[in-house]
């Protein structure tokens, strides 16, 4: 008991808002320079392992961040953005105030999550973990997860929605009280990913449900999942 | 020269013939052919020769050869040697005497195969069902290459099959697929009497995504994004296994650069995962001391992983040939990994002195190690059960040959020894890692890797944070892959959970089920 009181005692504050996220910037979504692109080439749309490029533009649902398309490129025209954040208007300090000021107003202080896997590769649900961690800490917003969908105000789903999960969301849907914000978590909850096409998948979220926000990525880190969130409340 | 009479006693006594015989990058292989009616005596005479099942994998040859073939692949350790049998099936009543009586732990992989290409393992002890739910149509085998995978699978009526448990006051306790918490799709059956589980049986394969039929016809490097999606938690392990496949299939051999890269990619990955799980098992009771300094520390492991490869989960850096890029800020994240150790000492030292610990974990969900070797477990788990196994050591691959670690092994294998079992494993990981980080040697990252010859196979491992993930492919035409199997830690040791559950009470399952941490999405593909 002595031990952990000194272990409680000797740890500072490890707590994180938006105005000091400590996450480097990973993977942006691939950016191609128009300018620089060499004409009548179609290498990068060739070699896109999910189709997310047509007409030199790159849909953000679709991509998977695996950037190959960089690596292909003959006239080295494709950057990166920043962040691949969905949001680009909203500056990082005001994110969290914002989001707590729009959970007391629109959820009447509190807004609570059901988190549905619907068949993802386990990324994006440990970075859903990750929102609860003492460094993220979702519940300092008022945001929280719940066991049950009676009790849900938002259904996080990732996953590419396989045909033996269809069933599960589609009735996890109906059980929450509406309306009920959806939001699509990562690449194949967003667009299908890679398995788009299988016989097993159900290639995306929104042909299931309708999605009120998409948090690409794969996985978006946790910052971009709690942007999400956010871009989700202010939709209500 | 150890390997030859192991090879000379299979050839004598079976007539097998004898297709490739060499070293791969991974050690020595060897493939051979035997023929259907010697297959189960050479199983035998492999299992007495302390062999153990690597994976298993079947094929839909008709457009080759017209025949169905399956591959059994076992590992020697004692010879330092892969054997991959071929044995052909015919076309069109594909059946064979089954593996699983010889070798227990081919049991899933049998009715997997029975499933997903309608071959009949004649003699398998437990027919039903495993991959497809109760609403899929009979005789539609998505593996089987009539199949287009694009194709609309019909939903009919179907009842899940569960053994029944009958008696007065007994109860069943259906649970799943959404679960309470955030975790992975499953459906969980107890028969309970009071507390007290009776039998748990589980319903999985829910998020089946169809990955091995997705692979096929695509290129290598193709297959290389999906095999990093097999799992997020062991994406770098799946990726190194899979690239190590193509590697040895196509007779390349990378640098010792790369080698180094991926050993420390892979240790990294270890380590998230064990300091994970470490914390999370006290999830189970309750503990949230240990829950938070776990997570935090966790979340530590990952920024390292971000900035290192720039990407939390090592994605995008493992390919076919080598590694892409570099790592970033190695004196750096060196010594904060140092700081780490000694963090992760002292919770683990606060988490050991707990008696509220000790009480709930010790003597609790026990895997006896008859029932580990039989079943074969891998891993944490069944090391913890005093399973002497780690591909590491056994069976070097990327730089594991160089480096100088120990296989920590503990005895009682319940859900105390596990995390302790972890717990070492860290410790052994962090001198991994030293080692890797202070050896790095400088040189080109990868090589390019030539066409690969059709219709080949090859094998590649990896011992991941839960085990071996083992990666089967079969080339096809134009670098394309024909066929790729998948198994993961989570396929050997899902089989096993259910075994630990009787006779504890229901709230030990949450203790129990976090203690093997399996992957849901590895074992479903």
């Amino acid at each position: 008991m002595l031990k952990i009181l000194k272990g409680l005692a000797k740890t500072r504050i490890v707590t994180e808002g938006p105005s000091n996220w400590g996450e480097t910037r990973g993977r942006g979504l691939p950016l191609i320079d128009w300018s620089a692109c060499p004409k009548r080439c179609s290498i990068c749309q060739d070699s896109c392992p999910t189709g997310a490029i047509t007409g030199k533009t790159v849909n953000p649902r679709l991509c998977i961040y695996c950037h190959t398309c960089r690596q292909v490129c003959p006239g080295n025209a494709i950057g990166e953005t920043d962040i691949p954040l969905i949001k680009e208007s909203s500056r990082p300090g005001e994110i969290g105030s914002a989001l707590r000021e729009r959970i007391k107003k629109v959820c009447r202080r509190s807004l609570h999550i059901r988190y549905v896997d619907a068949g993802a590769c386990n990324g994006c649900d440990f970075e859903i973990n990750s929102l609860t961690n003492p460094v993220y800490d979702l519940q300092q917003y008022g945001v929280d997860f719940v066991a049950s969908p009676r009790h849900a105000d938002m259904l996080l789903v990732t996953g590419v929605v396989t045909r033996n999960l269809e069933i599960a969301l589609q009735k996890t849907y109906e059980a929450c009280p509406g309306p009920t914000l959806v939001v699509a978590v990562g690449a194949c909850a967003c667009g299908g990913g890679l398995f788009r096409d299988s016989y097993a998948s159900g290639g995306g979220v929104d042909r299931h449900v309708k999605v009120d926000v998409y948090v690409p990525g794969c996985p978006p880190t946790p910052a971009q999942i709690i942007m999400g969130i956010l871009t989700a409340v202010d939709r209500l | 020269m150890e390997k030859r009479p192991l090879m000379e006693e299979l050839k004598n006594r079976t007539g097998c013939e004898v297709l490739e015989a060499g070293s791969c990058p991974e050690g020595q292989a060897a493939r051979v052919k035997i023929p259907l009616e010697k297959f189960l005596e050479s199983a035998s005479l492999l299992k007495n020769r302390g062999s153990f099942l690597l994976t298993m994998a079947a094929v839909d040859r008709r457009p080759i050869d017209g025949c169905f073939a399956i591959y059994p692949v076992f590992a020697v350790p004692a010879d330092g040697l892969i054997i991959e049998i071929k044995t052909l099936l015919n076309p069109d009543c594909p059946t064979y005497p089954s593996l699983t009586p010889v070798v227990p732990s081919a049991h899933w992989l049998e009715r997997e195969i029975s499933d997903m290409f309608g071959i009949t393992p004649q003699g398998h002890p437990d027919p039903r069902r495993l991959v497809l739910h109760p609403d899929w149509p009979p005789n539609v085998h998505p593996l089987r290459k009539d199949f287009d995978a694009g194709t609309t699978v019909l939903r009919v009526p179907g009842e899940m099959e569960f053994c029944p448990v009958e008696g007065e006051g007994i109860y069943r306790i259906p649970v799943g697929p959404v679960h309470a918490g955030i975790i992975e799709p499953g459906h969980f059956r107890f028969s309970a009497f009071g507390e007290d589980v009776i039998n748990l049986q589980a319903q999985l394969f829910y998020t089946h995504r169809g990955i091995e039929k997705a692979a096929e016809s695509k290129h290598f490097n193709h297959v290389a994004l999906m095999a990093e999606r097999v799992c997020g938690a062991c994406s770098a392990s799946h990726a190194v296994s899979y690239a190590q496949a193509v590697e040895s299939l196509a007779g390349v051999e990378i640098t010792a650069t790369a080698r180094y890269i991926r050993v420390i990619l892979l240790e990294m990955e270890r380590l998230y995962n064990h300091v994970g799980d470490i914390g999370n098992m006290c999830a189970g009771i309750g503990f949230s001391y240990a829950i938070s300094r776990g997570a935090i520390l966790k979340e530590k492991l990952m920024r390292m992983n971000m900035r290192l490869a720039g990407h939390r989960y090592l994605r995008g850096m493992v390919i076919p040939g080598g590694v892409r890029t570099g790592l970033k800020e190695l004196p750096v994240i060196m010594s904060e990994l140092a700081e780490l150790e000694s963090d992760l000492k002292r919770v683990t030292e606060v988490m050991l002195s707990s008696q509220a610990l000790l009480d709930r974990m010790q003597t609790t969900g026990v895997l006896p190690l008859q029932a580990a070797l039989d079943l074969g477990a891998v891993g944490p788990a069944a090391r913890a059960s005093g399973v002497d196994r780690d591909l590491r050591r056994d069976l070097p691959y990327a730089a594991y040959g160089e480096l100088e670690f120990n296989v920590p092994v503990q005895e009682q294998g319940d859900v105390f020894c596990r995390l302790m079992q972890r717990i070492d494993e860290c410790r052994e990981s962090f001198g991994i890692l030293r080692q890797a980080f202070e050896r790095l040697p400088r040189g080109e990252l990868a090589v390019s890797i030539p066409d690969l010859p059709p219709y080949r196979t090859s094998v590649g491992y990896t011992e991941s944070a839960r085990g071996a993930n083992v990666h089967w492919i079969m080339s096809g035409p134009a670098n394309t892959i024909y066929r790729y199997m998948v198994r993961s830690a989570s396929h050997c040791n899902w089989p096993v959970v259910p075994l630990c559950v009787p006779g504890n009470i229901v709230p030990d399952f949450p203790l129990i089920n976090k203690s093997f941490e399996l992957c849901y999405a590895c074992l479903d593909r």
